[in-house]
């Protein structure tokens, strides 16, 4: 039934119109999806690193077409142009050639498809033929005699071919007789074009034009970019350093190259981010790396989101409020508290290395994240805080169960108050006086607390008394001992060494301490007078294992005479400042020390007990349980050995997973930090207990951890390393393996760093810190700065690089037990550590290992130089030749003048040295050691030309081979050693 | 300023849970019954409030109401919560559901007015006669809706991201650790009631109820029109069990409902730090050791029989004195069958709130609680 318009409730024609608008809104709207879903910023890049590549690429062609040779190119022309016109005149041979080229050509393709014909149809032919004979058919012979019919065809035609090819053959020998001259021309100018050429290719893929171009536009344009489009999101898939998403762990797939695409290639370094090259192509990326980009990808070592191609999705992570602020601006960035592995600020990248280089001591090109191993190492984080890669470590203080014989009660209430103040350096924190303690009546109770720690240390410690000292030493040949025989490698005397203001500087650490690190192994000196007691000394510095068996401090050798004296001087290096007991904090009144004991008590016990208990105590009783109780409370045998405390578990949070601690774990109370966890690290770090502020508790509820005056930059270290140990879990095939021999010089570096080899000698690049001190003797003597940095490597102890390389292992092994002198005129001694006979190996193994020596057995094969060989040895020891005696020493028989310039005794040699490291290092002392003292006497550019040309026929390596052979036979000759019997 | 932080002080004051509930409350039954409830002076009091369905009124309400929210988004943790783009449809949710119920109340009243005066309802008006064809007139416009509709969904697409966060960790829970909106209703019941009644029974007996409105409710009156007074306990029951038990408890949960589950006013910083007091009483306790003086019985039955005497009086006595006094009217149309389970229902639903009032004023935890035999009410 039709219906009138005007029934309608509604007016349709404004309903069409409504209809049409909003179709239309729709159509635009969908649109908008579209270009919204296609405009993505990682496009934006690919599309801005074509045209950086292709500037570059335009740049290079310039580049190589300047680096064209002109004259080779102009003359191959003309040469071209020559044989051109030469062939122009044989131009009706030249085509007469052709011709035949093209017949020949033509018969060719018809035979061979006849040929190929034939063979189909004969194949299928011997085929029946063979099953019909087979089967005894009668049709077989039939079939043999079709198939032979087909087989002589078959045969023609092959033959047939042949002579065309032959034929072939002449007619192109024919052409290339007229126009071969100028074929040859051309080939040369396009290899001398060859680099240009490439470069335009490139240019052409990277920038291409018209058609070319907009085809490419067609395929990358939205709605049409599903089929092959050239901004492509660049990925590598990694299941072997997956990543723990919780329930599972599922392969890193790495998006960072659809932006950084330079990363792996060379020639971006200085190209804007994104596009810069990786600054270490050796280490990381390249494919010849330890780290190849398709094994490790990029995460794993900087984290961030893997799979993000967005700058703010990838977790990207400021390094300065400066670079934030940037960013903020430019990328709108912000922090993505989604992602549970924010990458790793540029300064802090080290941190990744850990989660695969664990527990060692070094990892090797991570300075930052060396240097903040170095400093738990030293500082002994693990005492309290069980830390993954540090389990089963010494503890860092001294053992306290005799420290009542070495030092007063008096000095033990000052020092545990606040070593800082006596010892700025010191690596003992600070526990008490700090501002979470600072309520009416903390003063007191903390004055109870270190008054009970002394009474329990001097209580339950071993009673020790040493013997009056046996004579009187003199101070100032105290001194002088002190100074040079070795102390300083390990001690500095700041007061002695560094004027007040920079002292002033570092205390309140506005500047790092000057004093080299490996000389902070022991403590400073500089008022060790007013701490202990001079009996204690003398034993002390004559034989530290007797008072404790695990020390570090070596055995310098000293005499009875020389211990008197070191004892002298160490006892006049008072502090200026000492007043004997004024010093120390007033002793706290006995209610106060009563009321903290109750406090204690009573977290177990109801205050009445607690009041019964206290009631039957003596005062000194009461100050040692409070002792006991405040040495459990602040962990003090987490660094010390303590009686009584010898199992107690450490009281610090665990942190062999810090670094994947979320923030929401964190109590960040009023400290007005960012809400992340490295903020917090640091924040810690700097000031422990800032986090108690304007938080209400007990003093039993407050935080314990103490002051460690750590410098901004320590902290910041600090923080890298908490950073790098996370739970991520990296399969074993991707966790760095040691290898035997990494494992060896592993094993040494430790026991290195354990006794503080670094003190006096260089090794790994470094150390050597006692020539700070040697040189300034060198100036108190009345040198020069300048000259004394010159001569003090005369005076200070041997280099260890290449030490393996140098010496036998049996001699070493023999040296690390009983250290003899090999440089008489050296003050500086190398003491006697103790080692074990383990951890002598385990050092004689490393040095071998360190330089790919055999260990611990080798031969040596060598013959004693007879006749005419011992004679030029001997003229080539003489003064007209290389004058070795002017500078080695002879078994007892010293050279002339001063000692400085005296080198290693040579009859020690065959037993000491490696006989071809004699050679080399006779060919090239430099190469070996550079700045060695021992002359060149062979220009390594051309040693025939420098051997003296008299001896041996002038044959340079006859002679190094002579005088080694010789030097070997110095000394004890031979000792019943295989071949080098005189 | 300081102006502006008092009223975020009172505004956060009164969000606390029972206030808020109370209010939430006395505010729903004043604006549906203006003037219509209570004792005199209550009537008095509340019978301005009928002015809300003239439209202008409520046309400046809303106009005022929205003016506060958007300028609530001046407040740094205000709009950290309500400005988070899985919140966006909740907030919206606020104004939508505000505004439709106050429609279909204001065109009932309309209505109601039309036929006092004996004329023909509102919509019989407009459909004339013969009615309205399906076609254009409701087929075309809902099409247009559509359109209309996917283009605003796609803008909302462009601008608001998914909101996706870290991959899910059981060792660390997000906090606050929330159900999707649509649950976030029973979430909130399962802070009153234990788990297999708030997350089992309650769920199922709503589905249950809703499924038997048409078995009680027989009243053929306000078929295709609006209608108030003809079906106002109707109304009230649903609206009371729709906007304030389950809208009301979702936008409780979305923007109220911080860290560990506590309570933050709208303009209070989500600290996860914070912390409530949280004690549980049960009513056993409150019966034998603060009210009789004796240690708990050891037999459960004999522990929790006040609370077992309680919900049973609640449920099995209280039905009966329902039909006796209140719903007399109820009781005699419906008979005794239908009108049984329909006060069972109404009365499961009414134990949400009677709950949460004992647990803000009491602490109560349980009436009935026996961990022995997992039964806990």
């Amino acid at each position: 039934m039709p219906i009138k318009v005007d029934e309608y409730l509604r007016k349709i024609g404004a309903l069409n119109v409504f209809f049409a608008a909003s179709s239309i809104g729709l159509l635009l709207v969908m649109g908008w999806m579209v270009y919204d879903d296609y405009h993505r910023g990682w496009k934006g890049y690919q599309a801005a690193f074509l045209r950086l590549e292709a500037e570059k690429t335009e740049a290079e062609i310039r580049a190589a077409r300047d680096a064209i040779d002109q004259t080779a190119l102009q003359s191959l022309q003309a040469e071209l142009q020559e044989a051109r016109s030469a062939a122009e005149r044989h131009a009706r041979d030249r085509a007469e050639a052709e011709r035949r080229i093209r017949s020949l050509d033509a018969e060719h393709y018809s035979v061979d498809l006849q040929y190929r014909t034939i063979k189909s149809t004969y194949d299928a032919k011997k085929f029946d033929f063979e099953e019909a004979r087979h089967a005894g058919a009668r049709s077989a012979a039939e079939l043999e005699r079709e198939m032979d019919v087909d087989g002589e065809d078959l045969e023609g035609r092959r033959v047939r071919l042949l002579e065309i090819e032959k034929a072939q053959g002449e007619a192109e020998a024919a052409l290339r007789a007229v126009i071969g001259r100028a074929e040859d021309a051309q080939k040369k100018i396009h290899e001398l074009n060859a680099g240009v050429d490439r470069l335009r290719k490139r240019l052409e893929t990277v920038a291409p034009r018209g058609l070319m171009r907009a085809a490419i536009a067609a395929l990358n344009a939205p709605l049409m970019d599903f089929v092959a489009p050239t901004f492509k999101i660049q990925q590598v898939v990694l299941d072997r350093v997956p990543i723990d998403i919780n329930f599972t762990r599922i392969p890193r797939a790495d998006r960072c190259q659809t932006c950084h695409l330079a990363a792996d290639r060379a020639g971006f370094e200085a190209a804007e981010q994104p596009f810069r090259s990786h600054p270490r192509p050796d280490l990381f990326v390249g494919g010849a790396s330890a780290h190849p980009a398709d094994r490790f990808g990029c995460t794993s070592c900087h984290a961030g989101r893997d799979r993000a191609v967005d700058f703010v999705y990838a977790v990207h992570n400021p390094d300065s409020p400066e670079q934030k602020e940037a960013w903020e601006r430019t990328y709108g960035w912000e922090r993505d508290h989604h992602w549970e592995h924010p990458m790793l600020p540029r300064s802090r990248t080290e941190a990744g290395c850990l989660k695969c280089h664990q527990g060692v001591a070094m990892v090797p090109e991570a300075p930052s994240l060396n240097r903040g191993i170095a400093i738990i190492d030293r500082y002994g984080c693990f005492g309290c805080h069980k830390m993954r890669g540090w389990q089963e470590r010494e503890k860092v203080g001294p053992t306290l169960t005799r420290v009542a014989s070495k030092t007063t009660p008096a000095w033990l209430a000052r020092w545990i108050g606040n070593p800082k103040a006596f010892r700025p350096s010191s690596r003992m924190p600070r526990f008490f006086g700090l501002p979470n303690n600072r309520e009416p009546g903390d003063a007191e109770r903390e004055a109870a607390e270190i008054q009970g720690i002394v009474a329990y240390l001097t209580e339950k410690g071993e009673k020790v008394s040493y013997p009056p000292l046996p004579g009187r030493g003199e101070a100032r040949r105290g001194e002088r001992l002190v100074k040079t025989v070795g102390c300083t490698g390990c001690h500095a005397i700041e007061k002695d060494e560094l004027p007040p203001d920079v002292i002033r500087a570092r205390d309140r650490l506005e500047a790092a301490d000057p004093v080299a690190w490996e000389r902070r192994f022991g403590p400073d000196l500089s008022r060790v007078g007013s701490k202990l007691r001079p009996e204690w000394i003398f034993r002390w510095v004559q034989d530290p294992r007797s008072y404790d068996p695990n020390t570090r401090m070596p055995d310098l050798r000293l005499t009875t005479r020389e211990a008197l004296d070191v004892t002298a001087y160490l006892i006049t290096l008072r502090d200026e400042g000492d007043s004997g007991a004024s010093a120390a904090a007033p002793a706290p009144r006995p209610e106060a020390r009563d009321r903290t004991l109750l406090a204690y008590l009573s977290q177990r016990m109801t205050p009445e007990d607690a009041r019964a208990r206290l009631a039957g105590m003596g005062a000194r009783e009461k100050d040692v349980l409070l002792g006991e109780r405040t040495i459990q409370r602040y962990g003090c045998f987490g660094c010390h050995i303590i009686p009584g405390f010898e199992k107690s578990p450490p009281i610090g949070t665990d942190l062999s997973e810090e670094g994947s601690k979320h923030p929401d774990l964190l109590f960040f109370g009023y400290v007005k930090i960012e809400h992340t966890a490295p903020a917090w690290f640091y924040q810690k770090l700097r000031s422990p207990r800032s986090f108690d502020e304007g938080k209400v508790a007990t003093f039993y509820d407050r935080l314990r951890m103490p002051q460690f005056d750590f410098t901004d930059e320590q902290a910041a270290l600090l923080t890298l390393v908490l950073q790098g140990l996370t739970k991520e879990k990296v399969p074993l095939e991707s966790v760095r393996r040691l290898t035997p021999r990494d494992e060896a010089v592993e094993a040494g570096r430790r026991l290195m760093r354990e006794h503080n080899c670094k003190g006096c000698h260089i090794v790994d690049g470094a150390g050597g810190a006692i020539r700070q001190s040697i040189a300034r003797n060198l100036v108190a003597e009345g040198m020069s700065e300048d000259e004394a940095q010159a001569t003090v490597a005369a005076f200070a102890p041997p280099i260890l690089e290449g030490e393996g390389d140098k010496v036998q292992p049996d001699w070493l092994f023999d040296f690390l037990k009983a250290p003899a002198p090999i440089r008489p005129w050296l003050a500086v001694r190398m003491p006697t550590f103790g080692f074990s006979d383990a951890q002598t190996n385990a050092l004689v193994h490393a040095f071998a290992a360190r330089d790919n020596r055999s260990f611990p057995f080798q031969t040596l094969p060598l013959a004693a130089p007879r006749g005419e060989e011992l004679r030029a040895a001997l003229r080539m020891f003489t003064p007209d030749y290389f004058n070795c005696w002017s500078c080695h020493q002879q078994g007892a028989r010293k050279p002339q003048g001063p000692p400085e310039g005296w080198a290693p005794d040579l009859t020690l040699a065959h037993r000491r040295l490696n006989p071809d490291w004699i050679a080399r290092w006779i060919e090239n002392p430099q190469a070996l050691m550079p700045g060695t003292k021992m002359p060149t006497y062979y220009d390594p550019e051309d040693p025939r030309g420098s051997a003296p040309p008299d001896i041996l026929g002038g044959d340079p390596q006859r002679q190094m081979q002579v005088l080694r052979d010789y030097v070997f036979t110095l000394g004890a000759r031979g000792a019943g050693r295989a071949g080098a019997q005189p | 300023m300081a102006f502006v932080d008092q009223i975020k002080d009172i505004v956060n004051w009164l969000s606390s849970p029972p206030r808020f509930f109370l209010l939430s409350v006395i505010a729903f039954f004043a604006v549906l019954f203006p003037g219509e409830l209570g004792p005199a002076w209550l009537r008095r009091l509340t019978r301005p409030l009928a002015a809300i369905y003239r439209p202008r009124v409520a046309a400046v309400l809303f106009g005022f109401l929205g003016l506060l929210f958007f300028l609530s988004f001046r407040d740094p943790n205000f709009l950290l919560i309500v400005g988070k783009p899985d919140n966006v449809p909740i907030a919206a949710m606020i104004f939508l559901v505000g505004f439709f119920v106050w429609y279909s109340l204001q065109q009932g009243r309309l209505n109601d007015r039309l036929q006092e005066s004996g004329q023909p309802v509102v919509e019989k008006q407009e459909a004339g006669d013969p009615k309205v064809l399906v076609w254009p007139d409701l087929v075309y416009t809902e099409f247009l809706c559509m359109i209309l509709w996917t283009v605003f969904l796609i803008i909302w697409s462009i601008f608001l991201k998914a909101p996706i966060e870290e991959p899910a960790n059981p060792a660390k829970t997000p906090n606050p650790s929330k159900a999707p909106w649509y649950f976030l209703g029973l979430q909130e019941m399962l802070v009153y009631f234990d788990p297999w009644i708030a997350g089992v029974l309650l769920p199922g007996l709503i589905i249950l109820g809703l499924m038997a409105i048409p078995y009680f409710d027989t009243n053929p009156k306000g078929n295709g029109y609006y209608t108030f007074k003809e079906r106002r306990l109707e109304i009230a029951i649903f609206l009371f069990g729709f906007v304030v038990l389950w809208v009301w408890l979702i936008l409780i949960g979305t923007f109220l409902r911080g860290p560990n589950q506590n309570f933050f006013g709208p303009y209070e910083y989500w600290d996860a730090h914070k912390l409530v007091p949280l004690i549980n009483i049960e009513f056993s306790q409150l019966m034998w050791v603060k009210l009789l003086k004796m240690p708990l019985p050891s037999n459960p039955m004999a522990r929790e029989i006040f609370g077992l005497l309680v919900v049973g009086a609640y449920f099995l006595v209280l039905p009966r004195i329902m039909g006796r006094f209140w719903m007399k009217r109820h009781y005699e149309k419906m008979g005794p069958p239908r009108f049984y389970v329909m006060a069972f229902l109404l009365l499961t639903m009414l134990s949400l709130p009677i709950k949460m009032l004992l647990r803000w004023t009491m602490n109560l935890h349980f009436l009935v609680f026996m961990p022995e035999a997992f039964f806990n009410i």
